[in-house]
């Protein structure tokens, strides 16, 4: 319409320090986002440019951090879980070209930065400036939140026998249940007794998006990783060297219902194949957590 | 199915070449990432399962030649100062299985090269990890690839790599598990697809082989690999891979594997528990081909020299009880040949290491007369099995020689060959003893020897005529052995000497024809040598035996006899000691005389033996001298009647020597010889052939002008040399040029002679 008189524009502060990283969104384009923890400060500043002899009049600008949550599984849902709104200008003109700081501080993300197959949360803050006639000035920019942990003591292996009658029956262990996400999966799986034709063995990761909670959650699996360990057909006594290098995937630490909305698990499948293409299967639930970024 | 296998072959080769390509691209620009890519994509066209295995090594090469690119550029990457251990893990990341392993082993290799983990952690490592290829020949050609690069990179004894000492041993532990894999998978090749591929499998197991038995080599040349640590760790840990795989292909394979790698040496010290090992093997491995080979390379070694282990480890009772074990079980079976293949490496062994032990060698004859037997009653006794028969009964001839003498398996492994091998053995026999001299010193020996050699000396029931070249060798060396007897006392001797001729008076008359008069001139250097010795005996025995070998040839060939009946005669003629047989040499120069009477009819003959029976008399003078008159008569008369008067004209000019020798004076004998001669020459003048014959009647003209003076008149010597000299410088037919050149060449020397007399003042008479 007649011409923008100027433009808002949003930027954080010491970027230039932060890491950033690359971040999937839903459509799966890479973008590279600032990444912040948990309880650090979001500070910025709110920038309006006139152009030359405008003056700008408004009905108040306001700065807004939200955390939210977007489930595309059968309906799209979304909410937030944080949602702050400052008041930066009272409603008035700008005559020059101003910037404005904003901080959002103490305010707890505990969140991390997700995106899934049906599951998305993100970070972004949004500066509105409120127009009378126009439509209002609005300008979102994203940021992440990765929150590193610290290891648990707590850290038994997984050791496990499984078999199918008179046909196959192996042993098989993997050194720990809680992995971080540049870890090492080292095991091993012993066969006891063979009797099909194995043609391979892999370990695949499985992600498990649970949305919702409660009785009316739904699973939703995903196969994100697959890792051949084995090439052709063991015997009896077998005993075949697991070592996986999780660094090698886009993984993302195991979370428990987040906002009672979603919980992303992950499940190692151990899965052998039989000439006829038949697949014998054993999945076991693995915690991954971030050590750092 | 060879075209399919070319193109197959042509289509993964162009894809590893593409990507290869690609991978240069990449490293060239220094993008590792997209370089692991392509070098993944490159390997994988190694998981096939459609090649043979001959195939697959023509593909894996090609990968081969572009991994060690792959290898170079990770360590110079290394040297740019990228970590090895995070390229190490890296290359881990690749989700496919084969082509992780595969660069991971490349990787690995360089990580040993930079020194910034013991080689030993890395190796341990990698040979963890291949374990996940279980596909048989995947498997094994990613760990023959992974002892390819690791080769130069063990941490062997004086090896960088040895950090701690304890390398060797980290060596043979990686080499040792990567066999024992190896081996399960190749073993596993057996039992996968149908029957009916049974002989195709088979042969594709047997193309991989090498992939397997490389292990083997590279153990054998660790630098690190004592005698100690083969005999506690090494040998029994192969041994018990060998014994637990249950495969008869895999052991055949691996245990001569054993034998050709490791050094001879180890194998004398392992010894017992090597043999031990054999009766474990499934029961269609071959032992004894194994065994052969052990055996041969044994006793190549022992050949070689430095036997002082031979003392320490008792190597023939070793070998003994795992050989016996075998013939025990097999002999009578249709393995006769290999049995007497491994005997006769036994055999060679024995020879080697104990050159001198008989009852080593007469007890592995008595086991091969065991298997030949039971070979022999069950029909399996085939030409083959007689040629190994023949090399068991050669091998001790040539090292002991007659030292096989004392064998009483010998003959009897002797019978079970046809006669014309039991021929050849008899032969070498004869020839061992001939060539090295031995002397034949006792009565037993040569009893043996006789028995020995038999087929050479009477005929038997299967005889066969030889070659009469052949025939003449063999004949000919039997007759050298009696002149090898020596004995200590003339009884010893001679009873020796009855041995060969009552065996020789059994031989027909074409053997007798040889081997009589050897046996004969031995008999008369002993009997010389005893009279030299000045040994009083009775000799008339003897005489008789001699007059039977006399008699016997008498049959076959006279003019013989009769030259030998003269030696005998002269023999006893010269006796000193033993000089009362006078009537003994009458007695044979009597029946020569009769033999020439009776059995000599051509002229020839008559003449040549005439002369030697005048030669022989005019030196006799043991015999009685009536006898001796008589004698002298009869041959007198006998170069009376030579049919030629040429002939008669020489044989009585020889008979003056009758007359004028050592024992007689008779001048007028003499002159009435010459004379009688010089008559006969004149009755021959007319023809220029006989100018030879004045020229032989002048020299004994002369001879006895000189020897017996007054016997001969010197106008008579002018007379026939004038005649000469007319008829050698005059006209002849062009018929005698021979005999007239000839007889200048003699009357040239014949003046010659004269010439020299007379420069000494003799001789004045004479006209030359």
């Amino acid at each position: 319409m007649f011409g923008a008189k100027g433009e808002i524009s949003l930027e954080l502060e010491g970027l230039e320090q932060r890491k950033k990283l690359p971040f999937k969104d839903i459509s799966g384009k890479e973008n590279i986002l600032p990444v912040f923890s948990k309880d650090e400060d979001i500070v910025g500043k709110v920038n309006v440019v006139l152009k030359k002899g405008k003056k700008l009049e408004h009905q108040g600008i306001k700065i807004e951090l939200y955390g939210r949550i977007d489930i595309t599984y059968e309906k799209n849902q979304t909410s937030d879980f944080i949602s702050l709104s400052r008041e930066l200008e009272p409603p008035g003109a700008i005559t020059q070209n101003i910037s404005i700081p904003f901080s959002f501080n103490k305010v707890e993300k505990s969140y991390e930065t997700y995106t899934g197959r049906y599951c998305k949360l993100r970070y972004f803050i949004k500066v509105t400036m409120a127009r009378k006639v126009s439509s209002n000035m609005v300008k979102e920019i994203e940021f992440a939140v990765l929150n590193c942990q610290t290891e648990v003591e707590e850290n038994s292996a997984i050791k496990m026998e499984v078999g199918i009658e008179e046909c196959l029956h192996i042993e098989f262990e993997y050194n720990r249940q809680k992995y971080h996400l540049k870890d090492c999966i080292v095991g091993k799986v012993y066969f006891l007794l063979v009797r099909i034709r194995i043609k391979y063995m892999e370990l695949a990761i499985i992600r498990r998006e649970t949305i919702g909670a409660g009785a009316q959650a739904t699973n939703e699996n995903e196969t994100i990783a697959k890792y051949e360990v084995m090439d052709g057909a063991p015997v009896r006594g077998e005993n075949i060297p697991i070592r996986m290098f999780l660094g090698a995937f886009e993984l993302t630490p195991t979370y428990y219902n987040v906002n009672n909305k979603f919980s992303v698990r992950h499940f190692l499948n151990l899965v052998l194949v039989d000439e006829e293409d038949r697949r014998y299967f054993k999945q076991q639930e693995i915690i991954l957590w971030r050590k750092e970024l | 199915m060879e075209e399919d296998q070319d193109k197959i072959l042509e289509e993964a080769v162009s894809i590893v070449k593409k990507e290869a390509f690609q991978m240069q691209r990449a490293l060239d620009a220094s993008d590792m990432r997209e370089a692991l890519k392509n070098a993944s994509s490159m390997i994988s066209e190694m998981k096939t399962s459609s090649m043979s295995p001959k195939t697959y090594y023509q593909l894996y090469m090609t990968v081969f030649d572009q991994m060690s690119r792959l290898e170079n550029y990770f360590l110079e990457e290394y040297r740019r100062g990228r970590k090895i251990s995070d390229l190490y893990e890296k290359v881990q990341h690749a989700s496919s299985i084969l082509p992780r392993l595969y660069l991971l082993v490349a990787v690995g290799s360089v990580y040993i090269t930079t020194r910034e983990l013991p080689a030993k952690a890395i190796l341990k490592d990698l040979i963890e990890m291949v374990k996940g290829i279980q596909h048989p020949m995947r498997g094994l050609f990613l760990r023959y690839y992974l002892n390819k690069v690791c080769k130069e990179k063990l941490p062997d004894k004086g090896s960088e790599y040895d950090t701690d000492g304890e390398g060797t041993n980290d060596s043979v532990d990686f080499l040792l598990t990567n066999l024992s894999e190896m081996n399960r998978l190749w073993v596993r090749m057996q039992h996968t697809g149908t029957v009916k591929d049974k002989t195709k499998r088979e042969k594709e197991r047997n193309d991989l082989r090498v992939t397997v038995g490389e292990n083997i080599v590279r153990l054998s040349s660790l630098q690190g690999l004592t005698l100690e640590l083969y005999i506690s760790t090494v040998l029994p840990k192969i041994l018990e891979i060998i014994t637990s795989s249950k495969d008869s292909i895999s052991q055949q394979y691996l245990i001569d594997c054993i034998i050709q790698a490791f050094p001879d040496a180890y194998h004398l010290h392992t010894l017992e528990p090597f043999l031990e090992t054999l009766p474990q093997l499934q029961p269609t491995v071959d032992i004894k081909s194994i065994l052969v080979n052990l055996l041969t390379r044994l006793a190549d070694y022992a050949g070689e020299g430095d036997l002082d282990i031979v003392k320490s480890i008792d190597i023939f009772g070793l070998i003994k009880k795992a050989v016996d074990g075998i013939i025990t079980e097999q002999a009578g079976g249709t393995e006769t040949k290999a049995l007497l293949q491994l005997q006769v490496a036994f055999i060679r062994l024995s020879l080697k290491c104990y050159p001198l032990n008989t009852q080593y060698v007469n007890e592995i004859l008595n086991s091969s007369v065991i298997i030949v037997d039971k070979a022999n009653s069950s029909g399996n006794l085939d030409g083959e099995s007689l040629k190994l028969i023949v090399k068991l009964l050669s091998f001790p001839l040539e090292t002991m020689s007659l030292a096989i003498l004392t064998m009483n398996n010998y003959p009897k492994l002797m019978g079970y060959l046809q006669f014309s091998s039991r021929k050849q053995v008899a032969f070498k026999i004869v020839e061992a003893v001939v060539i090295s001299k031995r002397t034949l010193d006792s009565v037993d020996t040569v009893e043996q020897l006789l028995h020995f050699i038999v087929p050479l000396l009477v005929d038997g029931n299967d005889s066969e005529p030889s070659e009469a070249y052949e025939f003449e060798g063999e004949q000919q060396n039997v007759a050298k052995l009696v002149h090898l007897v020596i004995a200590n006392t003339p009884e010893a001797f001679l009873s020796i000497f009855h041995k060969f001729f009552t065996i020789f008076s059994k031989g027909g008359h074409s053997r007798i024809i040889y081997t009589y008069p050897s046996l004969l001139f031995a008999y008369l250097k002993f009997l010389k040598l005893l009279d030299d010795q000045e040994v009083e005996i009775d000799l008339m025995e003897t005489l008789k035996t001699i007059h039977d070998i006399l008699t016997t040839i008498a049959q076959i060939s006279p003019d013989n006899a009769i030259k030998l009946g003269l030696q005998c005669v002269l023999c006893i003629n010269s006796f000193k000691t033993n000089s009362n047989y006078g009537q003994a040499a009458a007695e044979f120069i009597k029946q020569i005389i009769s033999l020439y009477q009776e059995e000599l009819a051509d002229t020839n003959s008559k003449f040549t033996t005439v002369n030697l029976l005048c030669g022989a008399a005019s030196r006799i003078h043991c015999i009685d001298s009536g006898t001796h008159e008589e004698i002298i008569n009869v041959i007198l008369q006998f170069a009376s009647r030579q049919l030629k008067k040429s002939d008669q004209c020489y044989s009585i000019a020889y008979c003056t020597h009758l007359f004028y020798n050592e024992n007689f004076h008779e001048r007028e004998k003499v002159a009435g010889c010459l004379n009688k001669a010089a008559g006969i020459a004149r009755i021959c003048s007319k023809n220029p052939r006989n100018v030879g014959l004045f020229v032989t009647l002048l020299n004994k003209f002369i001879y006895f002008y000189i020897q017996a003076p007054g016997s001969v008149d010197s106008d008579l010597i002018n007379g026939i040399t004038e005649f000469i000299n007319g008829q050698i410088n005059g006209e002849f037919d062009q018929d005698a040029k021979v005999q007239v050149s000839e007889a200048r060449v003699y009357m040239k020397n014949t003046v010659r002679f004269i010439k020299s007399r007379q420069s000494e003042g003799r001789l004045k008479e004479i006209i030359a």
